[in-house]
């Protein structure tokens, strides 16, 4: 609690406190980040919608370094690089993402580093701090590190990042369980979403549009969907089923998920699964079991369709009343303005005759809408602290009277102003929507085409009996990146 | 009693100290120093060194071998961990400790490519080329596993690596030895630091 009275002014600390405001602003105002989505969106987003090329180099390499959100800027590069097929260099980023990430783990329960930056949040605000990196976040990191190593010939590497992905998801619901117990041991049957703050209805009106019917911030099918087709690729059929499984409990309505679940349950002899599965999708019981005579001279081919920029965070200020100073205070909070259009299948042919379109599988922007109000009331007892101080400060000026005091008072205020700002990190280079599609057909060299509404996808590919082809496509906005993965 | 003022803050001073560095130690006491919870290069030498001593000291290796060393081949390490581990580098490890113990014979399966070239090239141009399907064929498959689990409970973390070996007469399709070696590694995250 800061204590308004005892500060005391003289004139000339009074032009020392101008100087300090003037200097805070001028802090603020620096650099292309200081506002993340307008920075991301001139040095990256903006080329990456049209197709040009980036300079993700230039861009991310120093401040994936030096800044407090080294791990934010990291993954941006890892993915951008992803984008433009340098997989030496994506793999490169998205390690060093993983070291900070690390780093921030490990640090001690009260570290200096925190305690100082949590302090500079205080009197400044929220961006300060360092990034942390959200679970979702985490996961789709490892889960295009893993296209990386499969990029790269590296199937084991692959598989590697997909054990990783999967106990970041683990390690998130176990957390999230926790969460929950500590909040119905408070108070009775009460989740923590419950537990919402009456005077930021719309804030998380916002926040619940965006997010639509996903309920958890961390469950991911499109990454467990990835996994299975890797495990499969690498022989581990049980490790596949126990993903897909995960996928169909995530996305029970996506039919691909559904003949995967039947194919690798037919094969591993799953019996009540089976029974279950034929009786909840009567379209996929007719699914042969994987490796039985009616697949084995097939090859698989499986398209993963991203569609979309996940949409940014965007600022609100809303009056808070702050009972410590008897006042109606100004804060900012981020939220989601508008929610994410809904997915648009694509159709997949293949030499010209249509096969089926994409399912989606994975809303990215729900996921990130989900997480932020998860993360709220800790971002609005920060922002309340600093509304107290701040407004304290001023009360304390204009209490001292005089010349000096209302310039004091008028530089506190510019400050507040100026520095009261809402932290609008997240990783911006992510897809909105994830979609997929996956079929056994006759092996050889094919042309697969991808066509919806926006630019369509066409190239030949290499389809070999008993392997899978993956073919990634991202569509953002005029723009279509693609790479075609053939099993080593 | 009256304790003096300087043993308190020396005390103090002690606790805080304590509670400073983030540790990592072996569940196990082990003679190595551990540095992180990863899987690193120590580890990797005890863990074959150790499955290696396991296999020779058994008494299978005396029936198999009364023949004259058997003709052995030692398959990739299967990597099943979080981390990225050069098991090339592990395999190699073990396949040096076995051609050191001369318990065995092996064929290099590594310059398979040169040596087809240098049997093709002798077809064509040899006055008495080797012929092609005159190799030994190897008796017996060594096959390894390392796998990891990893627990997280508030600031402790547990990591337990389990390193598994496998004997496969190829003949009979018997496995006639395993042994299995554990690793675990606790860390704990530090209350005060840096």
């Amino acid at each position: 609690m800061v204590e308004g009275r005892s500060i005391s002014v003289n004139l000339q600390k009074g032009l020392r406190t101008v100087l300090a405001a003037g200097l805070a602003l001028a802090a603020a105002g620096c650099g292309t980040f200081n506002h993340y989505p307008l920075g991301m969106e001139q040095t990256t987003l903006g080329p990456l919608r049209t197709g040009q090329q980036t300079d993700y180099r230039k861009t991310f390499r120093k401040r994936a370094k030096k800044s407090n959100a080294g791990a934010l800027f990291a993954l941006e590069w890892g993915r951008t690089a992803q984008l433009a097929g340098d997989f030496k260099a994506s793999r490169d980023a998205f390690e060093k993402a993983f070291a900070a990430i690390e780093d921030l783990d490990n640090r001690a329960v009260v570290s200096a580093r925190g305690a100082a930056a949590q302090g500079g949040a205080v009197l400044v605000n929220d961006k300060t701090i360092p990034y942390a990196v959200p679970a979702y976040e985490r996961t789709l990191a490892h889960h295009y590190q893993a296209l990386n190593y499969l990029a790269l010939g590296d199937l084991t590497g692959a598989g590697v990042e997909v054990r990783r992905a999967n106990r970041e998801q683990e390690q998130a619901l176990q957390r999230r369980e926790k969460e929950v117990a500590k909040a119905k041991s408070k108070t009775e049957n009460v989740a923590p979403d419950d537990e919402r703050d009456p005077h930021l209805g719309a804030v998380y009106a916002g926040l619940d549009q965006a997010a639509g019917a996903v309920k958890s911030s961390f469950q991911n099918a499109a990454t467990f969907f990835t996994s299975a087709v890797i495990w499969e690729m690498l022989g581990e059929l049980n490790d596949a089923y126990i993903d897909v499984k995960k996928a169909l409990e995530i996305a029970p309505e996506n039919h691909f998920l559904q003949l995967d679940a039947v194919r690798l349950a037919k094969r591993l002899g799953m019996r009540e699964d089976l029974e279950d599965y034929e009786r909840r999708f009567p379209r996929a019981a007719k699914m042969p079991a994987a490796g039985s005579d009616k697949l084995a001279d097939k090859a698989r081919l499986v398209v993963v369709f991203e569609d979309g920029l996940v949409p940014p965070r965007v600022e609100m200020s809303i009056p808070y009343p702050l009972t410590s100073t008897d006042s109606i205070g100004m804060i900012a909070l981020p939220t989601y303005a508008a929610p994410v259009p809904p997915a648009a299948p694509v159709r997949v042919a293949l030499d010209g005759r249509p096969l089926a379109s994409t399912a989606p599988i994975c809303n990215v922007g729900a996921l990130a809408a989900r997480a932020l109000a998860e993360q709220m009331p800790g971002i609005l007892a920060r922002q309340l602290v600093r509304a107290v101080a701040k407004g304290a400060a001023a009360k304390a000026a204009h209490d001292q009277g005089g010349s000096a005091g209302q310039l004091v008072e008028l530089a506190v205020l510019i400050y507040s102003l100026a520095s009261e700002q809402a932290d609008l990190r997240s990783w911006l280079t992510l897809p909105a929507h994830v979609q997929v599609f996956s079929a056994y057909v006759e092996p050889g060299d094919r042309q697969v085409a991808l066509a919806g509404s926006g630019p369509a996808w066409a190239g030949p590919v290499t389809l070999r009996a008993g392997k899978t082809t993956l073919i990634h496509v991202t569509h953002i906005d005029l723009a279509v990146y693609s790479h075609v993965f053939v099993q080593p | 009693m009256k304790i003096p003022l300087n043993w308190i803050a020396a005390a103090a001073l002690a606790a805080l100290l304590a509670g400073c560095a983030t540790t990592v130690e072996y569940g196990d006491a082990t003679s190595s120093k551990p540095i992180s919870t990863s899987f690193g290069s120590s580890d990797l030498q005890q863990i074959a060194a150790t499955m290696v001593d396991s296999m020779l000291a058994d008494e299978v290796l005396q029936d198999i071998s009364q023949a004259g060393p058997p003709l052995l081949i030692v398959d990739k390490v299967k990597n099943k961990t979080m981390q990225h581990i050069d098991t090339e580098s592990v395999t190699d490890s073990i396949r040096t400790k076995l051609i050191r113990s001369r318990k065995f014979s092996f064929q290099d399966r590594t310059t398979e490519a040169a040596l087809q070239e240098e049997l093709a090239y002798q077809q064509a141009a040899a006055k008495d080329p080797i012929a092609g399907g005159q190799q030994d064929a190897p008796r017996y498959m060594l096959t390894s596993n390392l796998s990891e689990i990893e627990q997280e409970q508030g600031r402790l973390k547990d990591v337990y690596y389990k390193f598994t070996m496998s004997l496969r007469d190829l003949q009979s399709g018997r496995l006639i030895w395993a042994d299995e070696k554990e690793i675990r590694k606790q860390k704990t995250r530090s209350v005060f630091g840096g």
